[in-house]
């Protein structure tokens, strides 16, 4: 495996993480705004 | 005043600090004081920015250490030689070597001959991980018969090196979950100022990962303690000072960026740009609309996009934290040159900028001024100034780390 690759994979991996961790605060963000306007 | 100093004046905030932040939030758990339970989270997220530059500066006190005078050496044992004869017709000074005594490094040394015999012999290192007093060699020089002994001296062991090693790993878990608390502590205030709640969740996650890194705190102060006060060092510490295992954390994720630089460095440089671009795009679009402009978008808006700026610090901390590792010694000032003209203070002024950029992030998390910002609204002057003082450390972290090999000669 060339080592752009080996790079571009693991950088790609962690961006998705943090992705899904700010997607998911945004999410819970969303929820609880809702859930305490009612 | 340098960082060596400045590590040994801040490394007792976190451990103090802690214990008033871990007091704090636990009084307003009991009392179910929200005031309580905010100061407490404040509090432990002050901890963990003023952590990074304690745990940055530890390298520099560890340098100076290293590089104070013959007798204070980072070894584990203070040794000294003697010779016992020295021996006949040298005609030039003889070839001193080391052996035995459990050295994980042997002692260096150099003989001095006089009238055709061997006269002194100086210890130059004092080797590393000695257990007993090593052999001594002498050859050469065109003599024989000098002969000299070496013996150890324990108790005169002013700086162990494994003990600094201890500290050192202990220290850089210590922060991994001191940064992961004041993570979760900024999230609870953000949540409460969205939602004037804090979520039960993350009260008990925070609460949960300060007492662990309190425990971790307290047991990397006293390896700490133990480096320049043998008389308060018990076995367990002095056995741990001696287990390879408990010092090779640091060292482990060293050689992974040093070893495995073909990938991993450039990896953690391009997450640290996209962590970068994170949190300057955050920034600026906060800083920008509490400055005057896109007064259409009212500040709650914004306030939402808030932890996706604190996910690209994240990033860089932890990238930032791997290159500082693998190679201290390229940021700090270089050996032979304190004072020289060869540092900068461009890593310096990072760090310094990171805090006060990190306090600056607070005042648009928690307080109320920005909050109240409405579609429309003017912001006060206060707020105006904040939002550019802002934008102009993001600015300057971004000048130094970008300066780093032009003005300290990193890299």
């Amino acid at each position: 495996m060339s080592l752009a690759l080996a790079v571009s994979l693991v950088v790609v991996a962690v961006v998705v993480i943090v992705g899904a961790v700010g997607y998911w605060i945004d999410k819970s963000a969303e929820r609880d705004e809702r859930k305490w306007e009612h | 005043m340098d960082l060596a100093h400045l590590h040994l004046i801040l490394n007792h905030f976190p451990t103090i600090g802690f214990v008033v932040g871990l007091g704090i939030f636990v009084l307003g758990l009991i009392g179910k004081s929200n005031d309580l339970k905010r100061t407490g989270l404040a509090v432990f997220l002050g901890i963990a920015l003023l952590s990074i530059p304690i745990y940055i500066s530890g390298y520099a006190a560890q340098q100076r250490i290293c590089q104070a005078p013959a007798d204070q050496p980072c070894s584990d044992a203070t040794l000294s030689a003697t010779v016992q004869s020295g021996g006949a017709g040298y005609t030039s000074a003889p070839v001193v070597a080391f052996s035995g005594g459990g050295c994980k490094a042997a002692p260096e040394g150099v003989a001095s001959i006089k009238a055709g015999a061997v006269r002194d012999l100086k210890l130059t290192y004092m080797g590393f991980g000695c257990t007993s007093a090593p052999q001594v060699a002498i050859s050469g020089g065109g003599g024989s018969g000098a002969a000299a002994n070496v013996s150890l001296a324990p108790e005169r062991v002013l700086v162990s090196k494994s003990m600094i090693e201890t500290h050192e790993s202990a220290a850089l878990g210590s922060l991994a979950f001191m940064e992961l608390t004041g993570a979760f502590a900024w999230l609870g205030l953000w949540q409460f100022r969205r939602n004037a709640r804090l979520s039960r969740a993350n009260l008990m996650m925070v609460l949960l990962l300060s007492l662990l890194t309190f425990g971790l705190m307290a047991r990397t102060s006293n390896l700490g303690g133990d480096i320049r006060h043998p008389e308060i060092r018990d076995a367990q510490e002095t056995a741990a000072a001696q287990t390879p295992s408990e010092q090779q954390f640091a060292r482990s994720l060293g050689a992974l960026m040093a070893g495995g630089k073909q990938w991993a460095w450039p990896v953690c440089e391009t997450l640290h740009f996209i962590g970068l671009c994170l949190l300057f795009g955050i920034a600026a679009v906060v800083d920008l609309r509490v400055l005057g402009w896109m007064k259409g978008v009212s500040f709650p808006t914004l306030h939402r996009l808030l932890p996706w700026g604190i996910l690209g610090f994240g990033v860089n901390l932890v990238t930032g934290m791997l290159f500082f590792v693998a190679d201290p010694g390229q940021y700090l000032p270089k050996s032979g040159y304190w004072g020289g003209n060869l540092y900068g203070g461009a890593f310096e002024w990072k760090m310094v900028l990171i805090l006060l950029a990190g306090l600056n992030m607070l005042y648009f998390t928690v307080f109320d001024t920005p909050w109240h910002l409405k579609a429309g609204d003017d912001a006060p002057m206060v707020s105006k100034l904040i939002a550019a003082s802002a934008l102009v450390m993001v600015f300057g972290v971004m000048f130094c780390g970008r300066m780093l090999p032009f003005l300290d000669m990193s890299f």
